[in-house]
């Protein structure tokens, strides 16, 4: 209990009489925080108004998360677009010597102008392999349309287990027969989760 | 020479022909009733319809690089590593060849405790040269090869090669692809099929038949008096093609071989040979 007044009685019932107090006549003691102005009394808001207010302000902080993200769709002009600067960094540590050689280029040259006419002849010998191999289907086809329609058509059925075809294509050396394939090294990268 | 789009064409307008040769086929057999005593000179000519199917086994090794591919690879694995950025190993070695400078020059002596234990890139490189070493591939000379056996499909790894069978024909033992006569109720893929399954174990070989269509076809012409006989003007030989996909598993009484382009000229007649010849991909 705050008593701030205190009251000190003296009792009178000798004729002399002894007090100590300087607080005549009301003998009233006043301390500091009487000086002070008494609390105010709290006010109950509205809850709807607070309400109100929080989301006024969760608004306002979605409003501009989204105006940040805005920015993250824009793609970047290709030429602000740089290196991460370890990738700058590895990129010089990276650089390999220029070796200069010109007595090699003449070289080069030849054997690409003879690689160049190469290719062309293999080209063109496939070419005319193709030709003949599809020469060759069409004539069958003819001659089996003249003979019987119905062999015919199905003959020209699409094969729907040829397509998607594919193949293994042949490798510098045949495989080893009884040949034990080994795991690879590998880092188990799995997350431990607690 | 370059008569692709032609041939497309062509073939276009054989789709087109199909609907008019089928009312030209109406027209004969009614006319062929109606006429039932007359000459069959305005018949078409009955043909005695055989397929046949040439397996091969393709290519299981590269053949070896010409010249000038070799040259070629050189100078692309130079220009390659010329225009590429060092990678780890490389580093690696700079940073040793910078240690050893320095020691050499004893600017820095081996302090560094680690340095000892740590393992240098030679010493990388030099185990895996080892582990490369221990490594022996197959060789791409077969057994077969050295012996001659054209039975087996071991032989001749980067050539194609084909299955051939020997049919004893009055006494006269000739080389064919395997056919057999077209049956009513079938395509002609189907008769080719039925021709393979004689000679080769079909559940136990796994063979893809390249399409429904013929890739080839060959006619034989009967003589006079065994046209009369059989009523056929002739034989056509349609080809059908397919690949072998796992090793081949023959019927003990087949007389089969197994060939090169070049053994092919040897044993195969020359007609059927070039027929044959037509639909197969070129090998230098």
């Amino acid at each position: 209990m705050n008593k701030l007044l205190r009251v000190r009685e003296s009792f009178i019932l000798s004729s002399r009489m002894i007090t100590t107090n300087t607080y005549f006549p009301s003998f009233l003691q006043v301390s500091t925080p009487l000086l002070a102005e008494p609390m105010k009394k709290k006010k109950k808001m509205d809850p709807q108004i607070l309400k109100a207010r929080e989301e006024r302000k969760k608004k306002r902080i979605e409003k501009s998360i989204k105006k940040l993200e805005k920015n993250v769709k824009q793609l970047k002009p290709i030429e602000e677009i740089d290196l991460t600067i370890n990738l700058q960094k590895e990129k010089l540590a990276r650089q390999r010597a220029k070796i200069d050689e010109e007595s090699l280029l003449n070289k080069r040259q030849d054997i690409l102008k003879t690689w160049c006419t190469f290719k062309y002849q293999q080209h063109l010998l496939e070419r005319k392999m193709i030709d003949r191999i599809w020469s060759s289907q069409s004539e069958a086809l003819k001659q089996l349309a003249v003979i019987s329609e119905e062999l015919y058509i199905g003959a020209i059925q699409v094969d729907s287990l040829l397509l998607p075809f594919s193949a293994v294509g042949p490798t510098s050396t045949p495989p080893l027969h009884d040949y034990e394939v080994l795991d690879g090294e590998y880092f188990d990268e799995t997350p431990k989760l607690k | 020479m370059f008569c692709f789009r032609s041939h497309a064409l062509g073939s276009l307008s054989i789709v087109k022909n199909s609907f008019s040769i089928n009312k030209v086929y109406q027209n004969t057999k009614v006319s062929l009733r109606m006429s039932s005593a007359s000459a069959t000179s305005s018949s078409p000519p009955k043909w005695e319809l055989r397929s046949a199917m040439c397996l091969e086994r393709t290519p299981i090794i590269l053949p070896p690089m010409t010249k000038i591919e070799q040259e070629m690879t050189e100078i692309i694995e130079k220009l390659d590593t010329a225009r590429s950025l060092k990678s780890d190993h490389e580093l690696r070695q700079d940073e040793d060849k910078k240690l050893l400078q320095m020691i050499t020059d004893g600017t820095q002596e081996e302090n560094n405790p680690d340095a000892a234990t740590r393992q240098t890139s030679q010493d990388f490189e030099d185990a895996c040269n080892e582990e490369l070493q221990k490594f022996k591939p197959a060789s791409r000379i077969t057994a077969e090869d050295l012996s001659g056996d054209r039975k087996s499909t071991n032989r001749k790894l980067d050539k194609h090669l084909l299955f051939i069978v020997q049919e004893k024909k009055e006494d006269k033992k000739v080389w064919k692809l395997p056919e057999s006569r077209w049956k009513d109720g079938e395509t002609l893929r189907e008769t080719a099929e039925r021709a393979l399954k004689e000679c080769v174990k079909i559940p136990d070989t796994s063979v893809r038949v390249l399409g429904n269509a013929p890739w080839g076809v060959q006619t034989i012409k009967y003589p006079t008096s065994v046209r009369q006989k059989l009523g056929f003007e002739g034989v056509k030989v349609f080809f059908f093609k397919a690949q072998l996909l796992s090793a081949c598993h023959t019927c003990l009484d087949t007389e089969h071989n197994w060939l090169g382009r070049e053994e092919l000229t040897e044993c195969l007649e020359p007609e059927y040979l070039r027929s044959v010849k037509k639909f197969l991909i070129d090998e230098d």
